[in-house]
């Protein structure tokens, strides 16, 4: 099985070839080989050719988001997939406006219905994070398809508010 | 003794087990989220508050009171953020016929008006930063200039985080920047009253700790170093400072001494002053409480304040000479917050699904978390703190980097790489920090991850490993235990 993704914000593209258990990466252009053994829910064993055997403890905290605590040193990785990305945005090209969290936080209110027309620039739900209530807007504005969120809900970064025109 | 510990997290644990070490007993409070953190085990009693909100839980003088009185204590921990430095509540406390375990309220009021406090500090001759009472023309400001030395600081009487604040480093650009201040003082805060400050450029903080018993006697126990700020928000903490000598420390312990004399202080408390490169120190103000980093001094003076302050507020003399409190040793606090340093310290809400605390020697973990606990936007966002401690500094940051090693909290973004990158540093290293450093640190971004574990995230992600088993901690997972247990029993029953 053969898989590519890019790293987070435009980074490095990275290759993964399985082949039984035996695991082949690229990142950009840099090479490894190892065997990947799970523990535990959130614990494997790394083992590399050469006998060296490293635990890592990890876990997916959203779609592509790997927290990997490896070597002494926790570290985010973020893994896009192109595929995927780029069939999401053509989504949201056809299908409007896609509004998410900047920041996490928690939905104070909600402004609008599905079925409103916004004017640009329209208020579409009150965001309170890092004590500050902040206004998500609708640039483009249009009919609002879907609200996704509720007031009092708690929302992480880059989650899908309400999708408008 | 029943001690009412009227707060949350690591405080709330800390200050529990000061009570069961004293042999006294813990009642602890908790609101709607709290119910999985680990006060609520480790007290010997734990009662609800209410909803997650601050006013309907740690907030609620009344529904405290109440637990209080019901659980029959006879004394209130305050602990430190929430209720800690207000007199009403101390007041409140007293008035049930309680123990209120700090500084008098009439103390807490004196000292929590800043102004007071600094007049308190000049009549006694500790400086303070030179400033001028309110101002309406720059004259008056360029009067002042003149006889401290430029820059100054100009601020608005009702200014307050950055708004309404100009810096002026030259005659020529003062009438402006007065005018420009009074404006904004005006827009923002209806109030175009302005006054001027001596600028302490590249300050350090550095605050001194003191312990005072009834009966007069106050001692101090050494400075500590608390640069290391992002937004006021301290992240980093040490003691001793490297940039106070023995002499230096006699001063600043004197200055602080004074200053609790003055102000009839009791119990345990901080005073804390800018220190300028020059050495010169200037008075700040009092925190009538036990402060976030108080461990750093426990461990470099052998004392543990959170249970002298419990003692000294049940009328104890206090038996701590000062002649004997010499620090030894270095000591150092990371505070581990929920939030992402690499993305501009959001906050980084979310459930523990692993936890893994280091240990041996040198290391103290004072924790509010517990795995599979959800850390919620609620509250204050500190989880944790690592307190490492070293016969050197050279030993303690080499301490400090193995602890760090060995620590992994896994299912939200935390400050622990903060401090790996932190070591990394040659100016940290070197102790060669201001109260500006850390900000202007973070200016430069953080990097690609190490192309290894990249590797090992694409592997994971790829091989399907990342799809989660059915989380255990889920209402779901426990029904499923409670439901396995009771077939067990019902097995047994049946001689199986």
């Amino acid at each position: 099985m053969r898989r590519t993704f890019r790293l987070g914000q435009g980074g490095s593209e990275v290759h993964v070839q399985v082949v039984g258990s035996v695991v082949s990466v690229s990142v950009g252009g840099q090479g490894f080989q190892f065997a990947l053994e799970r523990q535990g829910a959130h614990r494997a064993l790394v083992a590399f050719p050469d006998g060296r055997r490293w635990e890592v403890l990890f876990a997916r905290l959203g779609k592509g988001r790997w927290q990997l605590h490896l070597a002494g040193r926790t570290t985010t990785v973020v893994l896009e997939d192109p595929w995927a990305e780029a069939s999401a945005k053509r989504a949201g090209e056809d299908g409007g406006e896609v509004l998410r969290a900047p920041i996490p936080g928690r939905i104070v209110e909600v402004l609008v219905a599905p079925g409103n027309h916004l004017a640009p620039g329209a208020p579409v739900v009150v965001l309170e994070a890092m004590k500050m209530q902040n206004l998500i807007a609708t640039q483009a504005g249009g009919q609002v398809q879907q609200v996704l969120v509720v007031p009092g809900a708690t929302v992480e970064r880059g989650q899908v508010l309400a999708i408008v025109g | 003794m029943r001690v009412l510990v009227a707060n949350r997290g690591e405080i709330a644990v800390r200050l529990i087990r000061a009570c069961r070490e004293l042999g006294w007993e813990a009642v602890a409070v908790f609101s709607e989220v709290d119910a999985d953190k680990p006060h609520v085990r480790e007290a010997h009693w734990a009662v609800p508050l209410g909803p997650a909100a601050p006013e309907a839980s740690y907030l609620a003088v009344p529904r405290l009171l109440e637990v209080a009185k019901e659980l029959g204590c006879q004394a209130v921990h305050p602990g430190y953020g929430f209720l800690a430095e207000n007199p009403a509540f101390a007041r409140a406390v007293q008035q049930a016929g309680l123990l209120w375990i700090g500084p008098s309220p009439e103390t807490i009021e004196l000292l929590g008006a800043k102004t007071a406090a600094r007049e308190l500090a000049t009549r006694l001759g500790v400086p303070t930063v030179p400033g001028t009472p309110p101002l309406e023309h720059p004259e008056q400001a360029r009067a002042f200039a003149r006889e401290v030395g430029y820059p100054i600081l100009l601020k608005a009487v009702g200014g307050g985080g950055g708004k309404g604040m100009r810096v002026v480093r030259e005659e020529a650009a003062l009438e402006e920047s007065f005018l420009r201040a009074q404006e904004e003082g005006r827009a923002f805060f209806a109030d175009p009253r302005v006054y001027a400050e001596k600028l302490i450029e590249k300050p350090r903080h550095v605050e001194v700790q003191i312990l005072a018993d009834r009966f007069g006697q106050v001692v101090h126990l050494g400075e500590r170093e608390c640069s290391l700020q992002r937004r006021h928000q301290k992240l980093l903490e040490e003691a001793p400072s490297v940039a106070v000598s023995p002499q230096l420390r006699s001063q600043l312990g004197e200055a602080a001494v004074a200053l609790a004399k003055a102000s009839g202080y009791t119990t345990a408390g901080t005073v804390e002053f800018l220190l300028a490169p020059d050495g010169r120190f200037y008075f700040l103000e009092v925190n009538t409480r036990l402060q976030v980093e108080h461990p750093v001094t426990e461990v470099v003076y052998g004392v543990d304040l959170a249970q002298w302050m419990m003692r000294l507020s049940a009328g104890e003399k206090l038996a701590l000479r000062q002649e004997e409190l010499v620090p030894r040793g270095h000591g150092i606090e990371c505070r581990i917050v929920a939030e992402d340093p690499a993305q501009g310290f959001a906050p980084s809400p979310g459930r523990i699904l692993l936890l893994r605390e280091p240990a041996g020697p040198g290391v103290r973990v004072d924790s509010g978390i517990l795995e599979g606990c959800q850390v919620t936007l609620d509250y204050d966002p500190l989880l944790a703190k690592l307190i490492i401690w070293g016969e050197t500094r050279e030993q303690a940051l080499a301490r400090l980097r193995r602890a760090l090693g060995e620590y992994a909290i896994l299912g939200l973004a935390t400050t622990l790489p903060l401090f790996e990158r932190l070591l990394d540093d040659r100016d940290f290293l070197a102790g060669e920090v201001h109260t500006g450093w850390l900000e202007e640190k973070l200016a430069g971004r953080f990097e690609e991850p190490e192309p290894l574990p990249v590797a090992v995230a694409a592997a994971l992600e790829a091989a399907g490993l990342g799809v989660v088993s059915p989380d255990p901690y889920s209402a779901a997972g426990e029904l499923r235990a409670w439901r396995e247990a009771s077939r067990r029993r019902m097995l047994r029953g049946w001689g199986a």
